[in-house]
């Protein structure tokens, strides 16, 4: 286990400490809880050190998060998520907003890899307050999101009115629930 | 201009909780000055307190819109009011010392200076925060979850318990989730960007905790370098950043342990009320808050019945009994909630399974592994400004060198340190988690919480040491001699409340 990472934080608290045994050393400290007292002005004195050094890269730092993200508005900050990899198309998502009413149950149907990628959850918080249910029997939308299973082929058509078809795969089927 | 006053009435709100139970416990005085001297904690303690009566309201069934969250923070400050007017016990006892007088010009410029870094740096993040999107663990489960409260104001069955809602971790408890949509309903709109601000501004509150409870009889400058380093740590604000609640888990289970050291130094039973309701707002907001509270707990009271002091058991234990007490009832709904519905967190086994030494021989390499990362992030002091080592190079010194009368309070925080890394350790080791995914996505956010619980002891430390080695120079004591008001126990007693420390 004596490998680099024991041996080299060791020797950080190593040589804080031997710092403080030479500084009550040097400067004869011979009193009561003088090596606690030097341990604790090292530490200071570390830390000041470091602060020193460390406050500019991290102002630069909280700067660098102030420009990436300073034109996300308050629409476009909560469906984020979608510019991630793998994720699905904001049109789509605006579409089956403007389809699917508000507190409406919805059963989502995924490609097996996107849902192993949590995508499911990014599209119920872009969705939300609509809420997705896992009990078919439940869902009053069915969301092809990519996939249509072969059970509801024949309903995901153009000649059904319940159907709206976004591109290929893509819609949502309206089923009361 | 609701969402502005929304959200400035929503933190002045649940600050009034907990000024309350801070005057109620005798730890600040009804004055205008002393009470806002205390919001910080007081918001902390407010978070906690409101966040634990209504997740009960949540698994009792009952919708915790607006209407109710204002009765229950009105009920919550007026109880802890009454209860102290009822028991004035603690506040018989007065308050807190104060600071130190200022010994030189030179000492008031740097903790001045050290104090407006500390208030320029919160501007700085907040002007940041207000306006990050909602992205990665996030969006998919803290503002999943969020929502899921503001629109529906109760724990909707498909969002908190149903399959498809599983990877927004249906086992997480609720304190961020009903933090944020509470101060929503107040805006009157959810602005998921507004939750990091808000992350912002619990870890401004928690520094703000920190230095407050460290203020009271010792030198400012002998805690604020210490406090001033807790917000630069880059994993901070890379966290706030993302919206991940490592930090608020942290700050709430450092300031927690601080307050029970405190109990522990002083024997002010006030400390480790107040020290219960924060550890409880740990245990509230993520599983790991929870075991650390658990952990912070355990420590106490063995350190506590370590030390022998005479005196009647309810006498010695009995804050910590009462600070127990309020974890446990912050905990408890909801866990008695989760075992109802059958959830349980997928990516960890049962102990049942992972106790089983065949299972646990196994997965050898990934506690090597989980190990040496650990240590290679606390290694690098570029990231934790040598915190990790001071501390330990300390508790060293403060346990080889008894004479300071500081080696449970050095041992408590060692031990609490100590083991919330090995329990971090023992989930890498035990996941069902790819090792290397585990790791890269979960070891630096995790390893805050650790980070915390030693930046928080180092400044209790250093500046318990200064102040013992200055009270031992006044009273005239030579060198190696013990100082008079220490000679019987360990440390000695500041204080004349009753507790741990107390004959």
């Amino acid at each position: 286990m004596w490998d680099s990472y024991w041996f080299g934080f060791l020797l950080q608290v190593a040589g804080i400490a031997v710092a403080a045994w030479v500084v009550v050393s040097v400067f004869g400290l011979g009193r009561r809880g003088a090596y606690a007292v030097a341990v604790g002005g090292v530490a200071l004195a570390l830390l000041g050190g470091q602060y020193a050094i460390g406050i500019r890269p991290a102002i630069d730092h909280l700067r660098s998060i102030d420009d990436k993200f300073a034109v996300t508005d308050q629409a476009s900050g909560r469906t984020w998520c979608v510019n991630e990899p793998g994720l699905p198309d904001l049109n789509f998502l605006r579409f089956i907003q403007s389809r699917v009413p508000d507190r409406a149950r919805y059963e989502l149907f995924l490609p097996e890899e996107q849902r192993r990628m949590n995508v499911s959850m990014c599209i119920a918080l872009v969705l939300a307050p609509r809420v997705e249910v896992s009990d078919p029997s439940r869902a009053q939308w069915r969301v092809f999101f990519g996939e249509i299973p072969e059970a509801y082929r024949d309903q995901a058509t153009a000649a059904n009115p319940a159907y709206q078809e976004y591109a290929p795969a893509m819609g949502v089927l309206e089923v009361g629930g | 201009m609701r969402t502005v006053v929304g959200f400035a009435v929503a933190h002045l709100l649940l600050a009034a909780p907990g000024l309350a139970l801070l005057w109620a416990t005798g730890l600040a005085r009804a004055r205008a000055r002393d009470l806002l001297a205390a919001l910080g904690p007081a918001y902390l303690c407010g978070v906690a307190m409101v966040a634990a009566v209504l997740q009960l309201l949540l698994v009792l069934g009952i919708a915790v819109a607006l209407p109710a969250t204002i009765v229950v923070t009105a009920l919550l400050t007026a109880g802890a009011w009454a209860a102290g007017r009822r028991f004035g016990a603690a506040r018989a006892a007065g308050p807190p010392p104060p600071p130190l007088p200022w010994r030189t010009r030179a000492e008031r410029a740097l903790a001045w200076l050290g104090g407006a870094l500390l208030v320029a740096w919160f501007v700085l993040g907040a002007r940041s925060f207000d306006q990050l999107p909602t992205q990665v663990d996030d969006a998919r489960i803290w503002s999943v979850r969020t929502l899921g409260i503001f629109f529906h104001d109760s724990l909707q069955t498909d969002v908190f318990t149903g399959e498809r809602y599983v990877d927004s971790h249906l086992d997480y408890p609720l304190l961020t989730a009903l933090l944020n949509s509470t101060i929503f309903r107040f805006m009157g709109t959810a602005d998921l960007r507004l939750v990091h601000l808000e992350l912002w501004i619990c870890m401004a509150a928690f520094a703000w905790t920190v230095a407050w409870a460290l203020a009271p009889g010792r030198r400012v400058l002998s805690w604020l370098p210490v406090v001033v380093v807790l917000p630069i740590l880059s994993p901070v604000p890379e966290n706030i950043a993302l919206g991940n609640v490592d930090t608020l888990v942290a700050g709430f289970l450092a300031a927690g342990a601080l307050f029970a050291a405190l109990w522990l130094e002083d024997g002010r039973g006030a400390h480790m009320l107040v020290g219960g309701v924060l550890l409880a707002g740990a245990a509230s907001t993520k599983n790991e808050g929870f075991v650390g509270a658990l952990l912070v707990l355990a420590v106490a009271l063995a350190v506590a019945l370590a030390r022998r002091e005479p005196g009647p058991w309810r006498q010695r234990l009995g804050p910590w009994l009462a600070g127990a007490g309020v974890v446990l009832f912050a905990v408890l709904p909801w866990r008695v909630w989760l075992a109802a519905h059958d959830i349980s967190n997928s990516d960890t086994p049962g102990l049942g399974e992972s106790l089983d030494w065949g299972y646990l021989s196994d997965r050898w390499d990934r506690l090597d592994l989980a190990f040496q990362r650990m240590l290679t992030i606390f290694g690098n002091q570029g990231v934790y400004f040598w915190i990790p080592p001071c501390f330990l190079a300390l508790v060293v010194a403060l346990a080889v060198r008894p004479r300071l009368r500081l080696r449970s309070l050095a041992g408590f925080w060692l031990a609490a340190a100590v083991l919330y890394l090995a329990a971090l350790l023992w989930v890498f080791w035990t996941s069902r988690l790819e090792i290397g995914f585990h790791l890269d996505t979960a070891a630096n956010r995790t390893a805050v919480g650790v980070a915390m619980l030693a930046v928080v002891g180092l400044a209790q430390l250093v500046s318990s040491t200064l102040r013992a080695r200055e009270a031992a120079a006044t009273a005239g004591a030579g060198p190696d001699r013990p100082p008079p008001a220490a000679a019987a126990g360990d440390p000695a007693p500041t204080s004349s409340a009753p507790g741990p420390t107390a004959t």
